[in-house]
């Protein structure tokens, strides 16, 4: 009897004890099962975004996906700590599965908005390339050595700027090409506007020119014109250009000569005075001009009376056309350097009395421009 | 009957402490391997060795998924989660290594460049005193002569950023001006050469 009472205590025992087990394996199956492969799929998918450069081109894309990222792994650790069988990992497999999302989304974007960037530098450069050949061409003669410096600058810049190109860091690349295009374009446009306030008296001075070639065609003499944009000196012999030389000035050679010692070289209609051979000048041989005119002293006591001048200024004088030149920078004191040279040639074709046109252009913006395109 | 019961006893506690013996939180290896990322952070990785850096920190995500797989489990073993973080360390302290080397091989280029391009800097001052100057030469000159000056600025602007900035862009900068200073040497050097055999 005891023993029969035993072994139903058993049974119930054994009984209770598969029940148990059953109902754990019911649970354990039926419990949420841990988002691995979400988890990992997000963190490859994020890796594979970081490799095409989304931190630099997609950038909110792929700050979004790794919060997304670190919200799941931060949730999936709260529920761990939870009991096993009440634990729930529906909203960490959305938050994972948006992070794959996402960063799958920041990798294609980072790929084209990088080729896009690539693209938009690399016409920028040529633009800014194609605009340093024309400031170089166009503006190499003017005294504006903060404009120059400026340019430089920004050539200088735009060499960086290539350099991160060829390293694909197109965002710094990017960012020193627009640097550089304020300082080219800027220096650039400046320029422009100088020579087009300067070259607004062209149609005078073409005048002028006319005027004195025509002069040597009728009179059958020598004729000298100056272009001080184009550093040139033109000889003509009765009416016939038959030298061209090249020139240089004073400092600030732009614009007309205002008072002695301002290092400017005057402008106007004027006519050789003196011929000093070697020996008689310092400057190897010297053609003296008649500086100043009518014009220069009426324009300079017309500055002092409206207060532009100073009235200790003097109007100064001894301009001449002499040698010495070729040293390659604007060094007279407003005087037109040639090389001994061509000194030789316009000294022995230009008697006293030979008129002397100096002109800022013989061009107008346009017809400079073009020509020096 | 009892000692089989004892035997019974004894199995399921070995069992037991076997299986629980291994899931204790890695806690102090994962602060190890932390501490080497950060390290490397802060020597400089994430700038000089960007994909060992990634790669790093895609291995230490990795590590913590694991250790959350292991805690997700009734039955948690760490083992593998610790080796994986001690490789983290390891490999966080190469990456250290790396990166301090990438630091000096730069230091060591740009100081290189500087000195180069000072140098021809300087030839160019000279040869600009020797070029020809006729013919449109002076204007050139003049544009050559502002060049230089600006590249003597560029050259004291990078002596003067500090080690501490991207090192990157300072050798950008000094490559541009090496650049430029070589075009200028060359421009100078064939204007001379071709003046010469002229003569």
């Amino acid at each position: 009897m005891k023993r029969k009472k035993k072994k139903i205590i058993a049974g119930l025992f054994l009984l209770t004890f598969l029940l148990f087990a059953v109902l754990v394996v019911y649970f354990v199956l039926k419990c949420d099962k841990p988002p691995v492969s979400d988890l990992q799929w997000a963190r490859e998918s994020i890796s594979k975004a970081k490799d095409k450069n989304a931190g630099m081109y997609s950038v909110k894309n792929l700050e979004h996906a790794e919060m997304l990222y670190d919200s799941a792994m931060v949730l999936w650790k709260t529920e761990n700590e939870k009991f096993f069988l009440i634990r729930d990992y529906s909203l960490v497999r959305k938050y994972a599965s948006e992070a794959q999302q996402l960063s799958k989304i920041a990798a294609i974007n980072a790929d084209s908005n990088s080729k896009e960037l690539k693209n938009k530098i690399c016409e920028e450069i040529k633009i800014l390339q194609e605009k340093s050949i024309s400031f170089q061409n166009n503006f190499k003669n003017l005294p504006v050595e903060n404009y120059q410096k400026q340019y430089s600058k920004g050539k200088l810049l735009l060499a960086e700027a290539k350099i991160e190109l060829e390293n694909k860091n197109y965002s710094q690349a990017y960012k020193k090409t627009m640097e550089s295009k304020y300082l080219i374009e800027t220096s650039y446009n400046r320029n422009i506007s100088l020579l087009n306030n300067y070259l607004s008296s062209s149609n005078l001075w073409k005048k002028w020119v006319k005027t004195t070639i025509d002069y040597s065609r009728k009179n059958k003499t020598s004729a000298i014109v100056i272009d001080k944009l184009a550093r040139k000196c033109y000889l003509y012999i009765n009416g016939n250009q038959t030298g061209q030389f090249d020139i240089e000035l004073g400092k600030n050679w732009m614009g007309p000569k205002k008072y002695q010692g301002d290092k400017s070289t005057p402008e106007g209609n004027y006519k050789l005075t003196e011929k000093m051979e070697n020996g008689k000048t310092k400057y190897y041989k010297a053609l003296l001009i008649n500086y100043p005119n009518e014009e220069d002293k009426k324009r300079f006591n017309s500055n002092k009376k409206n207060g532009t001048l100073s009235p200790d200024k003097k109007i100064g004088s001894m301009i001449e056309i002499h040698g010495h030149g070729g040293q390659g920078a604007d060094w007279t004191d407003g005087c037109i350097a040639l090389s001994n040279h061509d000194m030789d040639v316009l000294f022995k074709n230009c008697p006293v009395g030979t008129p002397v046109t100096i002109v800022g252009s013989m061009n107008t913006l346009e017809e400079y421009m073009k020509l020096n395109k | 009957m009892k000692h089989r019961i004892f035997f019974n006893i004894l199995l399921l506690a070995t069992t037991l402490t076997l299986l629980t013996s291994c899931g204790k939180l890695p806690q102090m290896e994962i602060d190890n391997a932390q501490l080497a990322i950060t390290e490397a952070q802060n020597a400089g990785a994430e700038l000089y060795a960007p994909e060992a850096f990634m790669a790093l920190q895609d291995s230490m995500n990795a590590c913590l998924e694991e250790i959350e797989v292991q805690k997700s489990k009734l039955f948690k073993n760490f083992k593998n989660a610790s080796a994986k973080l001690l490789a983290v360390t390891e490999n966080a302290a190469e990456v250290k290594l790396q990166t301090e080397a990438k630091i000096s091989e730069l230091k060591t280029e740009i100081n290189n460049a500087l000195n180069e391009t000072t140098s021809l800097n300087n030839e160019n001052k000279e040869l600009v005193l020797k070029a020809p100057k006729g013919k449109g030469g002076s204007t050139v000159l003049m544009a050559i002569k502002g060049e230089i000056a600006t590249i003597d600025n560029g050259l004291a602007e990078v002596a003067a950023i500090p080690d501490t900035e991207n090192l990157n862009n300072k050798l950008a900068k000094v490559t541009a001006l090496k650049e430029h200073a070589s075009n200028i040497n060359m421009e100078l050097k064939t204007a001379i050469e071709k003046f010469q055999s002229r003569r």
